[in-house]
């Protein structure tokens, strides 16, 4: 499959650099480099890019991505650079679904670059303002092809999903449960081995931390496997005063483990 | 002398970049073809360094580094690229090369020389000469690669 990626930079031949990289890696690239605004919308409109790799060190690619942004037709974003603590004041609220520090070893570039076509793939969520759902599926995928066995639970603030492998009565249950519990979304989908929900976010941080362990604690007394625990969409960004930790540690309060740690040990993915 | 192999993707590369080694402190050779490279550098007498030239239009530089670091044979021999003015932020300043040395095409010969030479004798990676007696750690996986993956 052709990869398609848009490189916002103004130094000459990382096209060719960064597709040689990505190219010995395996799969086949498409990059084009664009220095300014124009060279951008062009870019976009003639072949529209899977990722936008925008360099922070350039002044002119900035001014470009602010440009493509206003006209709302921008890709999703890769920001590099080689001091990315320290963003344009311009570039702060803007999402970018990965970040990669300069200059980067040519493996780890390829992984990245790989998970984040993944992860820029997936649908624009109104409600977070991620990629939310590239990143569920993305992480179920990852654990399926581990052949994780378990139940799976998938945490974020705003959207609550799980899914059971394999399918187990306990679907059953936690989709009633989610039902009872007011979801406000309701359940969006029921397909064998997953079921998503989504819970109110509008709470306080206290409000929200009983609810998720709540929640945890009642799916995870069904569980009849061992529960892998995953944060997924706004909880993996520190937004709203939760991070990835805050709701592991809640997971694992809520699992009483001195109760029983031999069935209920939270493994935490990430 | 030092044992250089000079390489790059076509002769007029070959050509340019050539009158950097027409001294009697090289024993100089030159191919645009990666096979032939990696022949020499496997052979009983191999290059103790190679140069790369990275030209205007020169393409294929990664592809030669990737061969040459998946090799375990060659994976640790020192290679310094004389990059051109289009080249040279893209190599210097985004990618972490191993043992590798990037020098602007503008370099004066003096400095070329002593360059290639300490390269030839202790590599790029080492700080010190004094550190670089030790063989370099290995592990499974180079740590400028890592296997093919298929996508």
């Amino acid at each position: 499959m052709l990869h398609r990626l848009l490189v916002f930079d103004e130094t000459p031949k990382i096209e060719i650099l960064f597709k040689e990289i990505l190219e010995a890696d395996g799969g086949e690239f498409e990059i084009k480099r664009a220095s300014d605004k124009i060279d951008a919308e062009i870019a976009i409109n003639e072949y529209n890019p899977e990722l936008a790799l925008v360099s922070l060190n350039s002044g002119k690619a900035v001014a470009a991505l602010k440009s493509l942004q206003k006209k709302n037709i921008c890709p999703p974003l890769v920001f590099m650079g080689n001091n990315l603590g320290v963003k344009p004041k311009e570039l702060l609220k803007v999402k970018a679904v990965d970040e990669i520090e300069l200059p980067f070893d040519p493996a780890e570039f390829c992984l990245k670059i790989d998970d984040d076509i993944y992860l820029g793939a997936g649908k624009f969520d109104e409600l977070t303002g991620f990629f939310k759902k590239g990143w569920f599926d993305y992480k179920m995928e990852k654990l399926m092809k581990k052949k994780v066995k378990g139940t799976l639970f998938c945490m974020s603030l705003d959207a609550y999903s799980f899914a059971a492998n394999p399918p187990t009565r306990l679907q059953l249950q936690m989709a009633s449960y989610a039902l009872k519990s007011g979801f406000k979304e309701g359940i969006l989908a029921i397909n064998g081995t997953m079921i998503l929900g989504f819970f109110p976010s509008e709470g306080k941080r206290a409000e929200n931390e009983r609810y998720i362990n709540g929640l945890i604690e009642t799916m995870c007394a069904a569980a009849d496997q061992p529960p892998i625990f995953i944060c997924a969409g706004a909880a993996e960004t520190d937004m709203y005063d939760f991070s990835a930790v805050d709701t592991y540690v809640y997971a694992n309060k809520a699992m009483g483990l001195s109760l029983d740690a031999g069935k209920n040990c939270v493994r935490y993915y990430k | 002398m030092t044992d250089v192999l000079l390489i790059s993707s076509s002769l007029e590369n070959i050509n340019v970049a050539w009158r950097h080694f027409c001294y009697s402190e090289y024993n100089a050779s030159a191919t645009t073809n990666i096979s032939a490279a990696m022949e020499n550098l496997k052979s009983s007498k191999p290059a103790r360094i190679v140069v790369y030239y990275c030209g205007e239009d020169t393409d294929g530089f990664y592809s030669l580094y990737n061969t040459l670091r998946s090799d375990p044979k060659t994976a640790d021999i020192p290679l310094l690229v004389l990059a051109d003015v289009s080249w040279q932020k893209a190599l210097t300043d985004y990618v972490k090369f191993y043992n590798t040395c990037i020098l602007g095409i503008s370099v004066n010969d003096e400095k070329l020389k002593d360059m290639v030479k300490s390269g030839a004798r202790y590599g790029f990676e080492k700080k010190s000469p004094a550190i670089n007696r030790a063989p370099p750690k290995r592990t499974s996986e180079h740590p400028g690669l890592r296997a093919n993956k298929g996508r």
